[in-house]
């Protein structure tokens, strides 16, 4: 992808980072340009779209004043535009200050760190989607689709891609960075209905790079309709504490959920992370070794945050005990640690927050079948659908699609649906009792704050074994 | 938005070849404010001018039936001719390739309507900041407190014309946000809370944090004392829009037309009459006057007495149904009076849940559930905080016995009863 607008700004960038390190203490200017397209061929039609979560070309100055940090986020930028955006800047500043409640102190925040730094880097595209093309690609979805159509007793079947390819570039008095990032998603949805109620199988797909993903996508429609049309025949289960086999999805999801983000430290900031009494200490198996960050190649791969921080390889648990966790570059400044290049915007119209980027369980030695062999009675949990997160407690709450049961060893057939995953963190870490060996990432959703900032991020490990409650 | 700009837009998209279009220009500004307990983290303000374009072909099938394409483009706001002109072209080019049933744009609509009258002429951070200042105000107990609170106030301008002569415009304010309430009184625990408001409501959130914030006191001396077992639930405020919008989703136009929804208009499709609870009347609100294909929007009956009156949707759907197109909607109105009084709602055995960690409806199953963070066991006369187990209900089961309270309740998304009470639901209890 050519991303010609930045590099058309690119002095007037420049111009604004001087300028605004003339009148403020610390200045920097992150512009991003983005591309992005979408395809789905769904019953409801054929669709290709250009908007996307977190998507925008646009720019956001970072400024220290005396008060603190503060920032502005615009699109229009020229060598013209400099000084009325230095002086919307400082009357927002303004308006700011008469605002704020009385009694409100600034948090103290030292400067972020601004070591010398030059870099220009992409990540890998092998088939670049916009070459490859709309119709190739929606004939590829379509034939997706077809294939799951003609299976009896399925409803309905919906295959989506998406792309994004952006350029990123960072600019402070001492930082030049310049990154860009493609990733590819792709999803396969199969519907089964039965009176009113309809149930449906979900099978995610991802790569950091381009249409190369369509690839792994003609392999799983067949089991997306079979899991739906199980599904019609699964039973509530019967709420209790089960031995569980996770795939590496749903071990993904307890990475990411459980405990990833009771270790994003702006959360030590605002004592809202439980985690910060447990560094040192064991809260999972010594089987557990959990990273964060862009060691692997997958959808939130990147060389540099939004903050201009270089982004790094977390080891959050090493085999069962908490060394810390990552860290965005204003929480680092107030905990008087080192930035991890965790800091992450949804998109130039948003704040930084720590967030999670590629993170995963390591893999152990058995293999999944080893895992299903140990289980006298108990469940494998497959397909996970919505998970939130609980910092401060430690609490669970994940949902997967379904379990399937397993007694003496081995698989009966029986399904029960949904699933929601309870209890507490810890206590589930700490009964990991087998580690499979091979690990898988998915990169296909998107991760919240609350309930809004959402960035793309990827998770997962191997298929686990341990005793979580169930509901 | 008259400029030289946006004309040279539509003399490009006059001249393109597009079967039709549709430009939206959205102005935004914002202030943003964050806070760590009572001290000031970050402060924030926005303004960008986006446009967005849908273009629409003309086509036609392997049957030679009448087909419409559609894609859409965002143009930055200093792109040059060029630029643009390339944009929309391949745009025009890849609506070639989305290929579907025709369908017309919605009829020319013309029309203006103003800011909400409590922001008009109000500095977006003077809003921001009256909003912080209400939680703060709240803030004043010694058994929990404010952890943390972010408050956003923003405006958009929002201009949709089309090929057809729309031509409509309005300016839409409204403050939002979200905020920690810690306790300590014995365990360390917090609860999460967001609001929105469409108008400028100090007052309605400091009551709202206020109630929060001895929530969250509650919860630090709930115990993890729920048994398992079926539970008649009480469900409040966002969780029951929640269960409500079962209701929305399947009346959607997009749902019927693939049918995901079998639903038609005049069906008992809550099946109460029968049953031992309320039959609902449901409405559904506008929030924003004009949809994003300029249609004017109005309040729009949805259940009478547990029947459906209406569809709602965008336009492609609604045509192919042959229903008039609506726009789309969130806010839901519920017109039934209550049947429980406040004694009523809550008497023994019963649990009513007012925190879970995320509530969620699935709208083609009717499951719906969730961890709990802060519930209410009314048991043995005794009032009892608990926290954790789940909830794992499912609607359809008991769609028939729903009793609603007399009490109201007001959001941005939400207008009805404040309280709805749930036989018969399922709870995997913490012992």
């Amino acid at each position: 992808m050519d991303f010609t607008y930045l590099e058309s700004r690119y002095d007037a960038m420049k111009t604004l980072v001087r300028r605004l390190n003339e009148t403020y203490r610390y200045a920097s200017l992150l512009g991003v340009e983005d591309d992005s397209r979408n395809w789905s061929v769904t019953g409801a039609g054929v669709n290709i779209g250009s908007r996307g979560v977190g998507v925008g070309t646009g720019f956001v100055a970072r400024v220290f004043d005396d008060t603190g940090c503060a920032e502005y986020s615009f699109n229009e930028l020229s060598q013209d535009r400099v000084e009325p955006i230095l002086q919307e800047i400082a009357s927002r500043l303004e308006q700011a200050k008469a605002a704020i409640p009385s009694g409100i102190e600034p948090l103290p925040t030292p400067l972020p760190a601004d070591e010398p730094c030059r870099l220009k880097k992409q990540t890998p595209c092998l088939i670049d989607p916009r070459v490859l093309g709309d119709q190739a690609i929606l004939d590829r979805l379509g034939g997706v689709r077809q294939r799951g159509l003609a299976i009896p007793g399925i409803l309905d079947v919906s295959v989506r891609a998406a792309y994004r390819s952006c350029r990123k570039i960072f600019l402070s008095r001492e930082r030049e960075l310049d990154q860009t990032l493609t990733w590819m998603t792709g999803a396969v949805v199969a519907m089964a209905a039965r009176g009113e109620e309809i149930k449906d199988a979900y099978i995610p797909f991802s790569n950091l790079g381009g249409a190369e993903v369509l690839e792994k996508m003609d392999t799983g429609v067949e089991e997306a309709c079979r899991v739906a049309l199980e599904l019609l025949d699964s039973e509530p289960i019967p709420p209790g504490v089960y031995d569980c086999v996770c795939t590496p999805d749903v071990t993904g999801m307890i990475v990411h959920e459980a405990f990833g983000h009771g270790v994003e430290m702006d959360m030590f900031v605002k004592d809202r992370a439980q985690a910060r009494e447990f560094v040192g200490q064991y809260v999972a198996s010594p089987l557990v070794t959990m990273h964060d960050g862009s060691a692997v190649r997958e959808a939130a791969t990147f060389f540099f945050d939004d903050e201009g921080t270089l982004s790094s390889d977390t080891v959050v648990i090493d085999k069962g005990i908490l060394k810390g966790g990552f860290c965005d570059a204003l929480s680092a400044a107030r905990l008087g640690v080192v930035p991890t290049g965790n800091g992450r915007r949804e998109s130039y119209e948003r704040k930084v927050y720590t967030r999670m980027t590629n993170t995963y369980f390591e893999g152990g030695t058995a293999t999944p079948e080893e895992l299903i062999a140990q289980v006298k009675d108990g469940l494998l949990l497959e397909m996970p659908t919505s998970g939130m997160e609980d910092p401060k407690n430690w609490g669970i709450q994940m949902m997967v699609s379904h379990a399937r049961q397993i007694k003496d060893g081995k698989l009966t057939g029986k399904i029960y649906s949904p699933i929601v995953m309870t209890g507490y963190v810890p206590d589930l870490l700490k009964s990991i009792r087998g580690m499979g060996r091979d690990i898988a990432l998915s990169g296909s959703g998107y991760c919240g704050k609350g309930h809004k900032e959402w960035v793309k991020v990827s998770d997962g490990g191997p298929y686990i074994l341990a005793k979580i409650r169930l509901g | 938005m008259k400029d030289d700009r946006t004309d040279k837009i539509f003399e490009i998209l006059d001249t393109c070849g597009a079967d039709d279009y549709l430009l939206t220009d959205v102005q935004t500004e914002s202030a943003e404010l964050f806070f760590v307990r009572h001290r000031l983290d970050t402060r924030r303000s926005k303004k960008t001018n986006k446009t967005f374009v849908r273009l629409y072909c003309a086509g036609t099938n392997d049957q030679g039936e009448r087909m419409r394409g559609m894609t859409d483009v965002e143009l930055l706001p200093d792109t040059d001719e060029e630029t643009l002109r390339r944009k929309i072209a391949e745009a025009l080019r890849a609506s070639e390739y989305a290929l579907n049933p025709f369908y017309p744009l919605p009829d020319a609509s013309t029309g203006r309507e103003e800011e909400q009258k409590d922001f008009r002429g109000m500095d977006l951070f003077a809003a921001a900041g009256g909003m912080a200042g209400a939680l703060f105000e709240a803030d004043t107990g010694t058994d929990s407190f404010l952890n943390s609170a972010e408050v956003f106030a923003t405006r958009r301008t929002v201009r949709i014309r089309s090929s057809k002569g729309t031509d409509v415009r309005y300016v839409r304010t409204g403050v939002s946000g979200e905020y920690v309430v810690q306790s300590k009184v014995k365990e360390d625990v917090e609860m999460f809370r967001e609001f929105s408001f469409d108008s400028y409501c100090p007052s309605e959130l400091r009551r709202q944090a206020q109630q929060a914030l001895a929530y969250a006191a509650d919860r630090s001396v709930a115990q993890r004392a729920l048994p398992t077992g079926t539970y008649r639930l009480i469900l409040s405020g966002e969780e029951l829009a929640t269960v409500l919008s079962y209701y929305v989703r399947r009346a959607g136009a997009s749902m019927r037309y693939v049918k995901y929804s079998t639903w038609e208009i005049g069906d008992d499709v809550q099946r109460a009459r029968d049953g031992q609870g309320q039959a609902l009347c449901l409405n559904l609100v506008p929030s924003v006057p004009y949809s994003d294909e300029g249609i004017s929007m109005k309040e729009l009956p949805l259940l009478q007495d547990g029947r459906l009156r209406n569809y709602w949707g965008p336009q492609n759907y609604s045509y192919y149904l042959g229903v008039p197109a609506t726009g789309s909607y969130s806010k839901i109105r519920c017109l039934n009076e209550g049947a429980l009084s406040e004694s009523e709602l809550r008497r023994e055995p019963c649990l009513e849940v007012v925190s879970f960690s995320d509530f969620q409806m699935d709208e083609f199953s009717g499951h719906f559930g969730g961890e709990i963070r802060l519930g209410y066991l009314y048991r043995d006369g005794k009032k009892i905080p608990v926290c954790g187990g789940s909830v794992n209900g499912n609607l359809l089961q008991i769609q028939d016995r729903i009793l609603l309270s007399t009490s109201g309740y007001v959001s941005s998304d939400y207008e009805g009863p404040e309280c709805g009470s749930f036989p018969d639901v399922a709870v995997a209890g913490t012992m």
